[in-house]
């Protein structure tokens, strides 16, 4: 070799090196960059015509592991997921406090069973009936406040799913656009891009927020999509979009739809993105918003109407001391042409002052007649008008009775009281209430919803509803997808039976309502659509001159029995007048005659029937993630508080496992792509000494020219 | 065995985590020390929500039976009492008439007579704390006695007349679907002891009667009182017989209040025995978690130390 070519061999040794030295100096600067992977350098000999002529850099290798890179984005997306609802659930468990204090449910009812106690024992005080009021009111406030907490809740998820669509969708055109650019630096050779790490950076936070599948072109570009295969990134990109907010309780979902690059203008039909999100943060403020939160707000408006249909069925079945001179009863929803459909018998006893028997109507719905202290029959009629005006003509000069408004009102005269009490033997029951039950003469607790759903009524009674009303439905899956969003408008003529039709019609046989015998609707989705659950997003109808509506007579919808929950109070009956609470049992019998005593002040047998409502067994209907069951206000409110812990401390062991296979994921592909110190000052040392010598090689090299030059 | 290289940025922020991680268990120990409370959420105590929050509620309602319990027991306390003195009102009048009869003297009979009427009327028209009438069954707002005076009481058809008290007897509950009847009413206990003081009172206003006007007894006087002695004396032992029965009930609370006493026990201790902290295991714990978190911090320290930068040698000029 001349010497030539051992300075340009020399020569390479140094180009190479300092570029070696380039790359260690940049893999050392992005030591503690996320998303950063090393470069190595790869050399290989320079040869000219096979003859050895140095060294070159044949690349620059980006250090990258798809498969290492594929399961960190997963296993990001699964515990961001979990990061989110744990996040949430710590939130959740901290607002509704824990096990004996004051906000809990189950205090609120055994403080309650305990003022009926101390009432009990002195239940004509004024401080006992404040006990009970206050306890009263303790319950309710638990239980409303309990479902606000949980429904503000939603509402912020719901806001934070809104703010991250739209960092998502610029995440989504960034690694488009990457996409782009890394093609051009692809065609230009350089296959290490800058570019790269930036893509991986964005696809690393889209895959935190929602779980994503990609796949490398020989392009350098990446394909994006949800893990089933819905196209994010290719060609074109998709964009989220959702609006947020609810519709009457029930949420929308996310849509996406693809975008065409050139144009900015939309392809194709936007689809729901719900069912497609698995993993993410996107997906874990979804199940948060829908599954746990709606299912607990479910169970609590679950417990809040059988609370408020126990509670209401005994103090409908006491008596107050004095009798009250008036009893109106809550707006039923029903209208005077209702048939009347009670069977049984019940008495309305008008009493003086002190408890005694004025005059008595002994109502047998089951005959159809009533008559008054034990003298002949008359007729009652068949529908709810005929019947108030019968039982007003009965009570004559004693008091008068209407149905006005969907209210049932009776009134005593003079300073006299009213008591109802049903017959012991074969009590009176419409839709499976009482008399005064379903008419609410005596309730205790109410809220934004009738707690009674199982209306009475029957297909054939007319719908009463104003002609032009309309009932709005959405059918939404488990997985948040959204396959039914129809209304129907009320017609003139429709009876009961004809709008349950309209709304079957309207459903397109995917679920079906059915009225049933007591005047309860029950909901059903198709094989076709099974865990699907039909919910009510706007009713504008209205049932004659009572302010309910439709939807709200039947408590119809997935959503309706929410409705329970929130608002849940006290009747402004009793909280105006805690007297009205009763603590006796009116003690009519078949031959009580004026001037019996059928009511008396120190009667607390009601009061402990107040007292056991708390621990007796009541059915109830499987919601929001706890089974249908049989058991006691009390117990039900402990399974509640344990099917939020068991959700939460899943969440919990959830988070754990992903965090950890995150970790892993993250260890092994640090350990593949991510700089290490040490190797890198070695490299460092073993460039620098290469260096080196190539200069001593060209050092030498100098001296051999100076030697051949100094020949003379 | 192949080792992995390491990242030196993943290695710090493993050593990071792991501070953290032991930083954060010894928190949650101090935390259940200080409150004395393995947790304080639901959340926190597991499968045990459901039974804990279930047995905390049972405590409640059996703290309200208590409640209701010692007031019945107190209310039946007081009626023993005033039963007690009853009783021994109507052995008054039993000696006054035998006394009566052995003295052949009746000149101070009816006075007698007239005070222990007073007394029973009393003690049959006490009121409880609330102002409301203790022997007047339901009408708690009605004075059980009707007459005022026995000359009232004599003149009345019935002894029925002299009662307005009615039929109802309080109950409390004692226990889940636990209910005791208590409390007697006014014509209960009395109706004997003022039907012996009725009959009394009209034979002394009727023809032969006026014991305050004769020194001794007239013949018809002395056989009336003769004869009415074997009445009084079975409307004592009558009364004396619904004393015990008061008693009965008073010992059925009393056991009552005790079943409530362990049953507050077993329940405290299951309560506890889930929701209190184990202070021995707790600060065991505490100890081991210090040491987690110092180990932890000395190995990120010591591994700080270890690096090849320390070793290769400075470059000169």
């Amino acid at each position: 070799m001349s010497l030539n070519g051992i300075a340009a061999s020399a020569i390479s040794a140094l180009k190479t090196n300092s570029a070696a030295l380039g790359v260690v100096s940049n893999n050392v600067s992005n030591i503690n960059t996320p998303g950063y992977a090393r470069r190595v350098v790869n050399q290989q000999t320079l040869s000219v015509g096979g003859q050895l002529m140095g060294v070159d850099i044949a690349s620059v290798q980006r250090v990258a592991n798809q498969f290492l890179t594929q399961e960190s984005l997963s296993a990001g997306g699964a515990a961001s997921q979990y990061d989110t609802m744990a996040g949430l659930f710590s939130q959740l468990n901290g607002l509704l406090g824990g096990p004996g204090d004051n906000q809990s449910l189950a205090t609120g009812l055994t403080n309650l069973a305990a003022a009926f106690a101390t009432a009990s024992q002195a239940p004509t005080s004024s401080a006992s009936r404040t006990g009970v009021i206050n306890a009263l009111n303790a319950l309710a406030s638990n239980v409303s406040a309990a479902s606000s907490t949980i429904s503000s809740l939603q509402k912020q998820i719901d806001q934070q799913a809104v703010n991250a669509i739209g960092s998502t969708n610029t995440l989504i055109k960034q690694i488009y656009d990457l996409n782009t650019q890394v093609r051009t630096a692809n065609a230009a050779g350089d296959t290490a891009s800058a570019l790269l790490d930036q893509r991986d950076v964005a696809l690393n936070n889209l895959a935190q927020v929602m779980g994503i599948k990609t796949s490398t072109n020989a392009d350098g570009s990446v394909n994006v999509s949800t893990t089933d295969g819905i196209n994010l990134v290719s060609n074109t990109y998709a964009q989220l979009s959702y609006a947020g907010g609810a519709q009457n309780g029930a949420y929308g979902n996310i849509t996406v739809q693809d975008t065409n690059p050139q144009t900015g203008q939309t392809l194709g039909q936007p689809m729901a993105l719900d069912p497609h999100l698995d993993g993410g943060s996107l997906k874990g403020l979804i199940d948060m918003r829908d599954q746990v939160l709606g299912g607990l707000n479910q169970t609590l408006g679950n417990m809040a109407q059988q609370t408020a249909n126990a509670f209401n069925a005994q103090a409908n079945a006491n008596a107050a001391y004095p009798p009250p001179t008036s009893l109106t009863g809550r707006d039923t929803g029903l209208i005077g042409t209702d048939g009347l459909n009670f069977t049984g018998k019940t008495t309305i006893a008008v009493t003086d002052s002190s408890g005694k028997l004025v005059s008595r109507v002994d109502v047998n719905f089951s005959a159809g007649t009533l008559s008054v202290n034990g003298g002949g029959s008359a007729s009652i009629g068949t529908t709810m008008a005929s019947f108030a005006t019968a039982l007003n003509t009965a009570l004559g000069g004693n008091g008068s009775a209407s149905f006005a408004n969907g209210q049932l009102s009776i009134t005593a005269t003079g300073s006299n009281g009213i008591l109802v009490q049903d017959d012991a033997s074969t009590p009176s029951a419409r839709g499976g209430a009482g008399f005064s039950q379903f008419f609410g003469l005596n309730d205790v607790f109410q809220s934004q919803v009738p707690s009674i759903t199982a209306t009475g009524l029957t297909g054939s009674d007319p719908s009463g509803l104003a002609v032009g009303g309309k009932i709005s439905l959405s059918m939404k899956g488990p997985g948040g997808d959204i396959v039914k969003n129809v209304s129907i408008t009320t017609t003139a003529g429709q009876t009961i039976g004809d709008v349950v039709t309209a709304l079957n019609t309207a459903l397109g046989g995917a679920a079906t309502f059915t009225l049933n015998s007591d005047g309860s609707i029950s909901t059903a989705a198709s094989a076709l659509y099974p865990g699907y659950a039909v919910n009510v997003t706007g009713d504008t109808t209205s049932r004659g001159t009572t302010a309910m509506s439709f939807s709200q007579i039947f408590g119809l919808g997935a959503n309706a029995v929410v409705g329970q929950a929130s608002a849940f109070g006290l009747t402004s009956t009793v909280t105006n007048n805690p007297a009205r609470i009763g603590f006796a049992t009116p003690g009519i019998t078949s031959t009580s005659t004026a001037g019996d005593t059928i009511v008396s002040a120190g009667d607390n047998a009601g009061a402990i029937a107040l007292q056991n409502v708390i621990t007796q067994s009541r059915s109830f209907a499987g919601v929001g993630g706890i089974a249908a069951q049989t058991a006691s206000l009390s117990d039900y409110a402990a399974t509640f508080y344990q099917n939020l812990s068991t959700q939460s401390n899943m969440v919990t062991a959830n988070q754990t496992t992903q965090d950890d296979r995150l970790s892993q994921a993250q260890s092994r592909l640090s350990s593949n792509s991510g700089v290490n110190l040490d190797e890198e000052l070695t490299n460092l040392s073993s460039y620098q000494q290469a260096y080196a010598a190539g200069a001593r090689i060209l050092s030498v090299v100098d001296t051999l020219y100076k030697t051949l030059l100094d020949i003379q | 065995m192949s080792i992995d290289r390491v990242s030196t940025a993943a290695q710090t922020a493993y050593f990071l985590s792991q501070i953290t991680g032991a930083g954060n268990a010894l928190d949650k120990t101090q935390a259940s020390i200080a409150s004395g409370k393995n947790a304080t959420t639901y959340a926190g105590f597991g499968d045990k929500t459901q039974v804990l929050t279930a047995t905390i509620a049972a405590n409640a309602r059996n703290s309200a039976y208590t409640n209701a319990t010692t007031f019945a027991a107190t209310q039946v306390d007081l009626q023993d009492t005033q039963l007690t003195s009853l009783s021994s009102l109507a052995a008054q009048l039993k000696k006054a008439v035998s006394d009566a009869v052995a003295n052949n003297d009746g000149s101070t009979l009816m006075t007698q007579a007239q005070s222990i009427f007073d007394q029973a009327s009393a003690i049959l028209s006490s009121k409880d704390a609330n102002g409301d009438y203790i022997y007047a069954g339901g009408k708690t707002d009605t004075a059980p006695m009707a007459v005022t005076t026995l000359t009232q009481l004599g003149a009345l058809s019935s002894v029925s007349g002299a009662f307005a008290n009615g039929d109802l007897k309080k109950s409390v509950q004692v226990a889940d679907g636990v209910t005791v009847s208590y409390g007697v009413t006014a014509s209960d206990v009395a109706t004997g002891l003022m039907q012996s003081l009725k009959d009394l009172a009209a034979f002394d206003a009727g023809g032969t009667g006026n014991f305050a006007g004769s020194a001794n007894l007239t013949q018809a006087q002395n056989s009336y009182l003769t004869g009415a002695i074997a009445g009084i004396t079975g409307m004592t032992t009558d009364l004396n017989a619904k004393v015990a029965a008061n008693g009965y009930v008073a010992n059925r609370l009393t056991d009552a209040q005790t079943q409530q006493t362990s049953m507050d026990t077993l329940y405290k201790g299951f309560v506890s025995n889930i929701q209190d902290t184990n202070l021995a295991d707790a600060a065991t714990q505490l100890s081991l978690n210090q040491t987690q978190l110092q180990a932890a911090l000395q190995v990120t320290a010591g591994l700080q130390k270890l690096s090849l930068l320390n070793y290769l040698p400075i470059p000169t000029g």
